[in-house]
């Protein structure tokens, strides 16, 4: 840091990907030899450093975290700015392509994943940080089957009042019924729906939510949710995407329409996939759920023996065939950072 | 879970921008002092040429002694330095309220600026662009888009350089630290809790609340109030200078209820007298110690930490009282400019950096550089030299390392020019 190390202290591998707004490099610390990610973001814009840029630094300077993926250093050239993250073999969709079956993953394996998320999440949360764009992209997972939240460029600390932001932010099949609708006055209950979404996905291998616009995500939601009314959620009129036209689904029970899920975890994943905000469980609150009651330890990471238990409960399950977290192919390109 | 206070301690505000009186002002020292060093040795470089010239027949074969001609200005003091960094500071809020930003940007584009000067003499860079660099890195800090051209207009810069160019450098002088905590928020926080007492009268809170908002929006900056005490201390003595019943009430009711140490968030006490500024790990001893668990110690410990946090507060009401908002009158008195503040920068302009006090030349040089750095690298097929990096380190560097390095080189080709090696390269 402090331009005491440069660009040079590091050797630019292969290309891992582009992020939202720079590339990502895999590299290697010259000295130590380290690997790591090196996100190069280029300054030629006539607005000098990007204000996504600062707005990432700003944040993983100050969010140190296992569950949140580490910025290293800040090296700042004349014309680039390169961030030095921690390296991760993978993100959580090359994961689910790599070792799930047809995308699904195993139920411990789930669990841990669900675990290490929602501590990401309840750490943020607890610092005022709203990520806004959880999607699998954006969740990096190294071999030791560690998960870890990347990607902060569209992340933005909150305060009191919470009203100013654009509606433009969480990747749609993300993105909570609120923001859907219109609100700008949403908090942390967006990063909240995201996690069940991705919670669904990991269990079928499928996106919960595939809608291909903002009213087409509207609708897929309560095909299964149920539209919601002025009597379900008071004020639902009042926001800016309110149609009175919409077709009146009822509610699909969850454990039906996901019946890989043991009753509690479709317990937990109601909790999380509440239509009102106010209504959606905290990551705080999320992470005491007795889903997570047979992981052993605070890091989220489960014990083997307990993952024969596990699976043994799910009828038709296969059994566990390979170790739960096999190395991911190094050409794994993603751009979760 | 954490509790605020550990919190705190993890940010960057406590970690790398916390320190003790004696911490900061030795660190002002070294800056003055390394600035003077480089500048010194510069200067008698780059002597006239009717000096250059009589001093001809004696070159000094070392090149590394500089002759304390005539020459060579007054230096600024680090007590002259403060005093104009705080000037400029006042001038950085005023250009704030000219463009109308929010308390949160002048804020954290204040100690942005103050921040940057612990490190850097205002000897080395220009004040006068730095502030402006500071609000306008401050508003990106704060997610608040503006155009560097809107920008610039609003004060009179044409080009958009002026204030691109001391972006990097503002960055890097911040060590990367971008989120600053304010006490703004903890402010409201109080007053609301303080309006649930059934005997306050709104009247009376409203106005302390006013009155407190307005010291906030000043005095933290003009003194090293962010340095020395978290924001939760600053609020509160912002709020005793503003009323001082109320924020006794305030802390009587916080540790009243809580009683076991530091697990609240408004007096989230932390002071950082000897914290030692590099993340040591005795960051709170009275915190640490208060975090017994025992429930019969818990009431105890409580008193021991109210004792410590009061100790913070009237400390720091100390410090904010010597710079009212009353006080913005006084920087901007034209008899006070006059007397006290012209002086020095007419000490200043004749002691400035001569190699980095233009910006965007600045800039410009270092782009020039950093595109040999790049051609060297290639030829020697992306090996990093040993060299090469040398040469970054001279670039980016701090002023001290810069100067050590240039006294090798100057010597080594023993015409005391700068040589080659001088990265701004040869005296004009």
């Amino acid at each position: 840091m402090d331009g005491k190390r440069h660009a040079a202290s590091f050797q630019q591998l292969e290309k891992l990907g582009e992020g939202t707004y720079a590339t990502v490099f895999k590299g290697r610390n010259r000295q130590t030899g380290e690997l790591v990610a090196l996100k190069e973001i280029h300054l030629d814009s006539e607005e000098g450093t990007p204000s996504t840029a600062i707005r990432e630094i700003s944040l993983m300077k100050e969010l140190k975290h296992e569950n949140i993926v580490a910025l290293h250093d800040v090296i700042h050239t004349e014309n680039k700015l390169m961030l030095v993250f921690e390296y991760m073999d993978g993100d959580l969709k090359k994961y689910m392509d790599a070792h799930g079956e047809r995308g699904a993953l195993k139920p411990h394996v789930i669990k841990s994943f669900m675990y290490q998320l929602l501590r990401g999440i309840d750490f943020c949360h607890k610092n005022r940080v709203l990520h806004r764009d959880l999607k699998p992209q954006n969740l990096l997972i190294n071999n030791k089957g560690q998960l870890k939240l990347g990607d902060f460029g569209l992340a933005r600390a909150f305060g009191i009042p919470v009203n100013t932001f654009s509606n433009e932010v969480v990747t749609l099949w993300y993105r909570a019924p609120d923001v859907l609708l219109g609100s700008r006055t949403y908090n942390t209950s967006i990063d909240i729906w995201s996690a069940g979404c991705i919670m669904a996905e990991m269990f079928t291998g499928r996106p919960l939510f595939p809608g291909t616009t903002n009213e087409d995500q509207i609708l897929r939601i309560f095909r299964i949710m149920g539209t919601p009314n002025e009597r379900t959620w008071p004020g639902l009129s009042q926001f800016p995407e309110f149609k009175s036209t919409w077709q009146s689904y009822s509610i699909q029970p969850l454990g039906t329409i996901l019946p890989q899920i043991d009753p509690l975890g479709i317990d937990l994943l109601g909790c999380m996939l509440q239509l009102r905000p106010e209504l959606r469980i905290s990551a705080a609150d999320a992470l005491k759920h007795p889903w997570f009651a047979d992981l052993i330890g605070q890091s989220g990471v489960p014990v083997q023996q307990q993952q024969q238990s596990m699976t043994s409960q799910i009828p038709g399950q296969p059994q566990m065939m390979a170790p739960p977290y096999g190395q991911v192919p190094s050409q794994a390109g993603y751009g979760g950072y | 879970m954490a509790t605020e206070d550990a919190r705190y301690r993890q940010t960057s505000q406590y970690q790398l921008w916390s320190f003790s009186p004696g911490q900061l002002a030795a660190m002002r020292e070294t800056t003055n002092a390394a600035a003077r060093a480089r500048i010194a040795e510069r200067l008698s470089y780059s002597q006239p040429p009717s000096a250059a010239a009589s001093s001809a027949n004696t070159p000094d074969p070392s090149g590394s002694t500089p002759a304390p001609g005539p020459a060579l200005p007054e230096f600024l003091t680090p007590a002259e330095e403060a005093q104009l960094v705080a000037f400029f500071t006042s001038e950085l809020l005023r250009a704030g309220d000219h463009a109308e930003m929010s308390d949160e940007i002048k804020a954290t584009a204040a100690v942005f600026f103050r921040r940057f000067y612990v490190t850097n003499s205002i000897m080395t860079y220009p004040p006068q662009d730095m502030l402006i660099v500071a609000l306008f890195f401050g508003c990106k800090a704060e997610g608040s888009f503006v155009s560097i051209s809107e920008f610039g207009r609003t004060f009179g810069k044409e080009h958009p350089e002026e204030i691109l160019a001391g972006e990097f450098l503002l960055c890097q002088g911040l060590r990367f630290a971008l989120d600053v905590k304010h006490p703004f928020r903890a402010l409201r926080g109080a007053i609301m809790e303080l309006a649930t007492l059934p005997d306050i009268d709104p009247a009376r809170l409203g106005a302390a609340e006013t009155r407190a908002r307005e010291i906030l929006r000043f005095s933290p900056f003009i003194t090293d109030a962010y340095f020395h005490f978290t924001p939760s201390q600053i609020m509160l003595a912002a709020l005793s200078l503003a009323d001082r019943g109320l924020a006794e009430r305030f802390i009587t009711k916080t540790f009243h209820y809580v009683a076991p140490a530091d697990n609240n968030s408004s007096g989230a006490g932390t002071p950082v007298a000897d914290s030692g500024g590099g993340g040591s790990n005795t960051p709170s001893l009275s915190t640490k110690k208060g975090r017994a668990n025992e429930d019969n110690k818990a009431e105890i410990s409580g008193c021991q930490v109210r004792d410590k946090v009061l100790g913070a507060i009237e400390a720091c009401r100390d410090m904010l009282s010597r710079e009212l908002p009353e006080r913005r009158e006084h920087w901007t008195n034209k008899a006070v400019i006059k007397t006290q503040i012209a002086p020095l920068r007419k000490k200043l302009k004749a002691c400035r950096d001569p190699d980095r006090w233009n910006l965007v030349e600045l800039q410009r040089r270092r782009r020039e550089q950093a595109a040999r750095h790049a051609d060297s690298e290639d030829e020697d097929g992306g090996r990093p030299g040993k060299g090469s990096l040398e040469a970054d380190g001279a670039v980016f560097g701090e002023p001290l390392g810069a100067a050590k390095r240039r006294k090798v080189e100057g010597g080594k080709d023993g015409k005391g020019g700068g040589g080659l090696g001088d990265p701004f390269g040869p005296p004009l």
